[in-house]
């Protein structure tokens, strides 16, 4: 048994691929090094990140796969779903190893995996584009606690800086404790030394909260409330589009 | 923003909750750097009501006075209801800081008619004006355009808003009269083919000009009232899809009545909206839309009622046998969106898929087709020669696996119908 560790980077997991090509020995299993509980049987290998290798097989990838699949191996290691790593090595190793681009081939289980991991990330994205909920600060940032099932901040600055391109604003990822923050011109990667909002409500101190706030959330939820057809109820279908887990950082909720 | 923006907020977004025309969609529109907003096409839902609606825009009323007088609607004059008037300014801001904190992607402002539908409008559009030129807008604005106000007006409106459309409500014009003594379709129509009119304008000009201004640029909408009068799904559906074509609309939305006025000898008495048949025609519209299938197909003399217990589609296969089955390896795409279980995201993987090789059942399994229902109308030429096809059989297998307890409640449904005189609504609480 082969097993290849990484440091839990993107590009650390690209560079174990070429680096197990280039070594003839396919891994058995990847793991993060932090994780990694040790093995009975079998060589462990521990894979030093190196930019450049990466590159090679991003590039490997980038000119079989079109612009709609190019992004599957990346989106799929930000679902953070256990065992990821070798999912995403069995589907570069066939993109690679294909004449033709595979990536349409539904029938083979590789893919048709890596597909639906993939529309499960994204669909967190979008979730975010939802269900981000803005508190104005004192200081003027909007700011938003969240905790996205999949590691997908990422996928949203994009919308969020076009969108809200003339106010400042911090999403805070509440579980991974970083966040993506927009001061009008640039976006960073931040983590914030003294978190002040709750981690159970998502509320912020009331003493850094703009005056003003409050008022909209009031209106907010009340505008919610009122908007709501009580003969209509329908509660299962209210929780399949709006599952529980969402509600903690929701003002209407 | 103070205690009584609150209070009038209650009210109009109360009142303007029985329009359901209400989705942010068909437009991208980018932010050009130095404003706030953007719309994207799918529009986004950023929160659900508890009925299990989609709530994308801040939907409100502008006032609820109102001169007129229709039956159906909570806001008529003969109404004994608390009434209010938002100012131009107190819609800005509310819109302006919902956007900021991500609740909404934008404003749907409708309103009842107030001194007369000129003033009306123009007050709707200078709200949109404002949003747009002082507060350097780009999130969506739909704007009801108001019956029998003036085409300069609604043109000006136009120009700003994403969206304008008229709500035509009752699917016949002698149930309309009926119900709005102050109404008649052409009011309804006259603006409506203004904004048509408006829209073809616009689209030959940018053809044209570099710089035309744009038109209500996402397209207009309606909405229909169902089972608040006699009019049949066929008439419901074939009036809809008349406007698909010929007023170019984007969207028909279809409003199970709610009977939300003091008993009237004109309306029928409901226990709960119809919202099974609301839904069949939804599903209907979006085969219209999506599926190619055109409206004959669906509804016809013989057939002049959608099936409440099963959805259209699969009603149509069932009533064409001689369609089916489709082989899944060689059918063309619009034969395979055909199949009840198949949707347009598993058709598209399929014809995908099938070009590297032959495809399986278990294939389409994984590829997310719902095979309890599909299985009877496919073929992947596995196990020889296709099973015979009875649609009655077919029909009665997948009823059960949609609901065991089917059997059981049909017979209560039959008990409780003997005693009530309302049997539509009844009909209604079968899942
Ligand atoms: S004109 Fe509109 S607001 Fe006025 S009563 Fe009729 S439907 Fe209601």
């Amino acid at each position: 048994m082969t097993i290849y560790t990484y440091d839990g980077t993107y590009h650390g997991l690209l560079t174990v691929i070429l680096e197990s090509y280039e070594r003839k020995l396919l891994p058995d299993r990847i793991e993060k090094t932090g994780a990694f509980q040790g093995a009975l049987f079998g060589t462990c290998i521990h894979i030093v990140t190196q930019e450049e290798k990466a590159l090679r097989v991003w590039k490997a990838i980038d000119k079989k796969l079109s612009v709609n699949a190019k992004h599957i191996p990346y989106r799929a290691f930000l679902s953070e779903m256990e065992g990821i790593e070798m999912k995403i090595f069995n589907y570069v190793k066939l993109v690679i190893d294909s004449k033709e681009s595979i990536e349409t081939d539904l029938r083979d289980d590789r893919v048709i995996e890596m597909v639906k991991i993939v529309q499960k990330v994204s669909k967190e994205a979008m979730r975010m584009m939802q269900f981000v909920r803005f508190q104005k600060t004192k200081d003027n940032i909007y700011f938003a606690p969240v905790e996205p099932d999949h590691d997908v901040l990422e996928l949203v600055i994009d919308h969020f800086r076009d969108r809200f391109s003339d106010q400042s604003w911090l999403i805070y990822d509440m579980k991974r404790d970083f966040g993506i923050y927009y001061d009008t011109a640039e976006v960073q990667l931040v983590k914030i030394n003294e978190n002040k909002a709750s981690r159970k409500t998502g509320k912020i101190d009331p003493d850094v909260l703009e005056e003003g706030e409050e008022i909209y959330q009031k209106l907010w939820k009340s505008y919610y409330k009122s908007t709501t057809t009580l003969q209509r109820k329908n509660l299962k279908r209210h929780l399949q589009y709006l599952p529980r887990r969402y509600w903690k950082y929701l003002t209407e909720k | 923003m103070n205690e009584i923006v609150l209070d009038k907020l209650n009210i109009l977004a109360d009142s303007a909750k029985y329009d359901v025309s209400c989705a942010s969609s068909g437009i991208t529109k980018k932010n050009n750097g130095k404003g706030l907003g953007n719309t994207v096409n799918g529009g986004i839902c950023h929160s659900y009501t508890e009925d299990g609606r989609c709530i994308s825009l801040l939907k409100l009323l502008m006032t609820n006075h109102c001169i007129y007088d229709c039956a159906y609607c909570i806001n008529r004059k003969s109404n004994d209801i608390k009434r209010t008037t938002m100012a131009v300014q107190e819609v800005v801001d509310l819109t302006i800081n919902f956007y900021r904190r991500n609740y909404i992607e934008g404003l749907f402002l409708s309103s009842g008619v107030i001194k007369n539908p000129d003033y009306t409008m123009e007050r709707l559009a200078l709200i949109a004006k404002k949003l747009r030129t002082e507060e350097k807008f780009f999130g969506y604005i739909h704007l009801k355009a108001i019956p029998g106000a003036s085409e300069s007006i609604i043109r000006l409106a136009g120009l700003y808003a994403d969206r304008l459309s008229v709500n035509i409500e009752i699917p016949s014009e002698q149930n309309l009269k009926i119900l709005a003594p102050d109404k008649n379709y052409k009011d309804v129509y006259t603006p409506m083919t203004m904004i048509r009119n408006g829209i073809l304008q616009c689209k030959e000009d940018s053809a044209k000009y570099r710089k035309t201004p744009k038109f209500s640029p996402a397209g207009q909408s309606t909405q229909l009232i169902i089972g608040a009068t006699p009019d049949s799904d066929k008439q419901i559906m074939y009036l809809a899809s008349g406007l698909y074509k010929t007023q170019n609309l984007k969207r028909v939305y279809y409003s199970g009545f709610l009977p939300v006025n003091q008993y009237d000898s004109r309306l029928p008495v409901l226990s709960a909206p119809p919202l099974k048949r609301e839904n069949r025609l939804y599903q209907t519209d979006w085969l219209l839309r999506f599926y190619s299938f055109s409206i004959e197909e669906i509804l016809n003399d013989d057939h002049p009622n959608l099936d409440l217990e099963i959805d259209p589609k699969l009603s149509y296969a069932l009533r064409n046998p001689q369609h089916f089955p489709v082989d899944i390896n060689r059918a063309d795409y619009e034969m395979i969106l055909r199949i009840p279980g198949v949707g347009v995201k598993s058709a598209m993987m399929i014809i995908n898929a099938r070009k590297h090789g032959r495809l399986g059942m278990h294939h389409l399994k994984k590829i997310g087709v719902v095979l309890k229902r599909a299985k009877y109308f496919i073929t992947t030429n596995e196990l020889g020669a296709a099973q015979t096809f009875y649609p009655e059989i077919i029909r009665r297998k997948i009823l059960t696996d949609l609901n065991p307890n089917r059997i059981k409640d049909a017979d209560q449904l039959k008990l409780f119908n003997d005693g009530l005189p309302n049997q539509i609504s009844n009909l209604q609480s079968v899942k």
